[in-house]
């Protein structure tokens, strides 16, 4: 159709981004290559029309990843970007595909993750799901093809999905099968049961209600169980962290790790800078984040810093940040600044005679902490060197315990490497 | 009162129409429904849940002051002929509204974290 | 001074309204980008969103979810029915500012079912959050109103806008404006009172939206904001007076002016912890809407 080609030639990209555990640097290129078109990312999969994979892959991580790319509306494009330099073209190479006059929401060609993860409900009340009647796999094949975007033979090192088809379009003829058996179109209350009682109750797509258990003013309240991460942005790679809520209130949490992928040499300063646009963009302030992002993409190109007195300048005075940020996620043992107080990491034990920069020493959260990589720096940009100590994440439940749902993520995104400064004066 | 039913009705026209449009330039049908979005994992329950909405003595104070809005917008209309009377028994019953206000703030109604 | 127009003007009414709020979003985008080529960006999006495959999900309450963005949209148009354009009004309401007040809320309940109807979690917890929101802004926001009214004596807006001839009311009740201003951007869950659609909630309202419903959501936000920024014009500046240029100008000048703040207001400020925002609102808003309707009181009854 005219119209619909016309449109799509418009189609800005809007990738979710995954990332891998050591895939930083492969996400940070693809931050910087949408800033250069001034396309955000996306939040969640309904937003998105490309689902980028940054780092290399790994079982676990799969899994997942397909579970997010059924979720995403058509049109779509899968990208795994392995390293920083693959950004660009892995890219614009997705983009160029979904902005094809030929590109076909064809379900079949698209690999769907239904050998790994696909939907555990049962859906057989439903129409035909995004497939188009006509075309079966290999369907999508059709004339006029432009060359390029569906060839196989790609440059190592980044490939984009979309043409693997076999082992994938087994679900096609699953649902074409049901189409026909039922023909309930429109409902979905769920009333038919599936075999998924659950104590009697048959409920809508074999997931239960949920459950009550006493919150912390001993009311009998419903729970809610809610996973944060790994396929989640901005969020830390590798991170999952689970949540029982009552409401938006987190009564417990649990957090667990990816296996570490390989490590990447970060200057300090880029992953503190990172760090503060990943906080910046949660706590909705769209204009610092995007300038704490334009100030790292130049230090990991060796420009100079140039404005980062000014941005920090405008962090550090902003009242309103200092007000939604001070008092969040408190941690248990209270430690100055950095998310290893309280000596819970072996490295920090070490370092005993290790100081926050500035005398007082900031307050224990998530604005202290902000304000310690502020520190951190600007002893970086004043030419003197630090260390950054890693984050515990077995800080993490007893941080997040007792907040709500916002200040969660807030609160994670705060427990980054923290900047330790050389005590100067005492050992000089 | 025509004007309100003309731009109801044609703002909601506008809607179908974009729904409309919308339907002849997508480039699918709306598939089956998705799992709600929890970071690539499944869901364990429905997010309908009942609410533990901490707020809730914010709406009991809001609306003493909304039913207070009930008397108000007519009273802006009549001070000028009823003069002083009308002003100070308007504020004299704002004051003892927010003389509520304060009690509920103290009693911490309005902080829920 | 303003007087009633022809019906047809109704449909102008919504046609400039549309117009101005999408002179926002290419703003936006010009803004982002910080160079005229973000123009395109909101274009773009318009474009990809219509052709986006619209989703569902399990066990949502789709009636529900789809009125509502519709819901936002329609309400924004509505009251923009009653601002006047220079010399005219398309619906000249004897309780033009009480109607303003109404379709406003009507945005609440539309944002509550976006939120209620994707049965995800997101979506419910923002739904919470704006009702939060709601409790919060709403209240100065109706004194700011009443304020205004008490001011002309009248609920009409063009009496509104008359008895501004000699002084705006910007000028006497600073404090209702910058009420009113606040509860502008609430209202359009925009600005430092994103909360709702917040990058923390993964999108909060517009989670699990996409395509045309993730479209009208988007619009809804920029005419309500758009709604919003037209009303603060006859209700505090003064309607089209000004010199030189003739009155329909000066009104969409204005407009222009108080949008382009609001959107302006976007990247400078980080988002508003509600919990944080309802005792200040309560606390040093409310009492201070309510001193600056007892002042206008006392000059009302003194002139």
């Amino acid at each position: 159709m005219g119209l619909t080609t016309a449109l799509r030639r418009r189609t800005p990209l809007r990738p979710l981004i995954v990332t891998a555990p050591g895939g930083e640097p492969a996400r940070m290129a693809v931050e910087r290559w949408c800033d250069r078109h001034a396309w955000s990312p996306a939040y969640a999969p309904a937003q998105a029309n490309a689902l980028v994979v940054c780092g290399p892959g790994s079982a676990a991580l799969d899994a997942v990843v397909a579970e997010v790319w059924h979720q995403l509306p058509l049109p779509r494009r899968r990208v795994t970007v392995r390293a920083a330099d693959d950004a660009d073209a892995a890219l614009r190479h997705a983009l160029a595909a979904l902005r094809s006059p030929s590109y076909r929401p064809d379900d079949a060609a698209e690999p769907d993750g239904h050998g790994t993860g696909g939907p555990r409900y049962p859906e057989p009340d439903q129409p035909a799901p995004d497939l188009p009647a006509q075309g079966g796999p290999g369907g999508h094949d059709g004339p006029g093809e432009p060359g390029g975007h569906r060839e196989h033979g790609e440059p190592s090192g980044y490939d984009v999905h979309g043409h693997e088809h076999g082992g994938h379009d087994d679900r096609a003829h699953e649902h074409s099968a049901h189409e026909g058996g039922h023909e309930h179109s429109g409902h979905e209350d769920g009333g038919h049961g599936h075999g998924h009682g659950h104590g009697g109750m048959v409920l809508p797509g074999g997931v239960a209600m949920a459950d009550r258990g006493a919150d912390r003013d001993g009311l009998m309240l419903d729970r809610l169980h809610v996973t944060l991460g790994p396929a989640l942005y901005p969020w830390p790679a590798g991170l999952t962290v689970r949540l029982v809520l009552q409401g938006d209130v987190v009564q417990e949490a649990a957090a667990e790790l990816l296996p570490a992928g390989p490590r990447h040499s970060v200057v300090p300063a880029v992953r503190l800078l990172d760090q503060a646009h990943c906080l910046l963009v949660l706590a909705g302030w769209p204009g610092a984040a995007r300038d704490a992002r334009r100030l790292r993409d130049a230090v990991r190109a060796g420009a100079a810093p140039t404005g980062y007195r000014r941005w920090a300048t405008r962090v550090r005075r902003s009242r309103m940040l200092r007000w939604s940020l001070s008092g969040l996620g408190p941690l248990p043992g209270g430690g100055p600044g950095t998310p290893t107080g309280a000596g819970s990491s072996a490295g920090a034990r070490a370092r005993a005679g290790a100081v926050p920069p500035t005398g007082a020493g900031p307050a224990n959260d998530v604005y202290g902490r902000l304000s310690a990589w502020l520190d951190g720096l600007d002893a970086v940009f004043a030419g003197r060197a630090i260390e950054l100590v890693e984050p515990d994440p077995g800080l993490l439940p007893a941080a997040l315990a007792g907040g709500d749902l916002a200040a969660a993520r807030l609160v994670v995104a705060s427990l980054g490497a923290a900047p330790v400064h050389e005590p100067v004066p005492e050992r000089a | 009162m025509t004007a309100v039913l003309l731009v109801a009705g044609v703002a909601s026209l506008a809607v179908l129409a974009l729904y409309g449009v919308g339907r002849l330039v997508r480039v699918a049908a709306q598939g089956a429904p998705r799992a709600p979005f929890l970071s690539g994992n499944p869901p364990v329950e429905h997010a309908l849940s009942r609410y533990h909405v901490r707020w809730y003595t914010v709406t009991m104070l809001f609306l003493a002051f909304d039913m207070e809005m009930v008397f108000m917008y007519p009273w802006t209309l009549v001070v000028a002929t009823v003069g002083a009377s009308a002003v100070i028994e308007m504020f004299a019953f704002l004051a003892v509204l927010f003389a509520g206000v304060l009690y509920a703030w103290r009693e911490g109604a309005l902080r829920w974290v | 001074m303003v007087r009633q127009a022809p019906l047809w003007t109704a449909l102008l009414a919504g046609a400039v309204l549309l117009a101005l709020a999408t002179i926002a979003a290419v703003g936006r985008g010009v803004a982002v980008a910080r160079r005229a080529a973000g123009a395109g960006t909101p274009v773009a999006e318009v474009a990809r969103l219509l052709a986006q495959q619209r989703r569902s999900t399990l066990a949502a309450d789709r009636l529900l979810w789809r009125s509502g963005p519709a819901a936002v949209c329609v309400a924004a148009a509505l009251a923009a029915l009653v601002v006047p354009l220079g010399r005219w009004t398309a619906w000249d309401s004897p309780v033009g500012v009480v109607w303003f007040n109404a379709m406003e809320v009507v945005v609440w309940a539309g944002l509550w079912l976006v939120g209620w109807g994707a049965n995800s979690v997101w979506g419910v917890v923002a739904g919470y959050r704006f009702l939060a929101q709601g409790l919060a802004y709403e209240l100065p926001h109706m004194f700011a109103l009443t304020t205004v009214a008490l001011g002309a004596g009248s609920l009409r807006v063009g009496d509104v806008v008359a008895a501004q001839s000699g002084l705006w009311f910007v000028v006497w009740m600073p404090v209702a404006f910058v009420a009113y201003l606040v509860a502008a951007l609430a209202m359009a869950f925009w600005g430092p009172f994103d909360a709702p659609a917040q990058a923390d909630l993964a999108g909060g309202l517009g989670a699990e939206l996409s395509g045309v419903d993730a479209l009208l959501l988007r619009a809804g936000r920029y005419l309500m904001l758009t709604a919003a920024a037209a009303f603060a014009v006859p209700a505090f500046l003064g309607g089209g007076a000004g010199p030189l240029l003739p009155a329909w100008l000066w009104s969409l000048l204005k407009t222009v002016a108080v949008l382009g703040f609001l959107v302006w207001l976007r990247d400078r400020l980080p988002t508003v912890r509600m919990e944080r925002y309802t005792e200040l609102s309560w606390l040093v808003l409310l009492p201070a809407t309510l001193v600056q309707a007892l002042l206008v009181a006392i000059v009302v009854l003194l002139r």
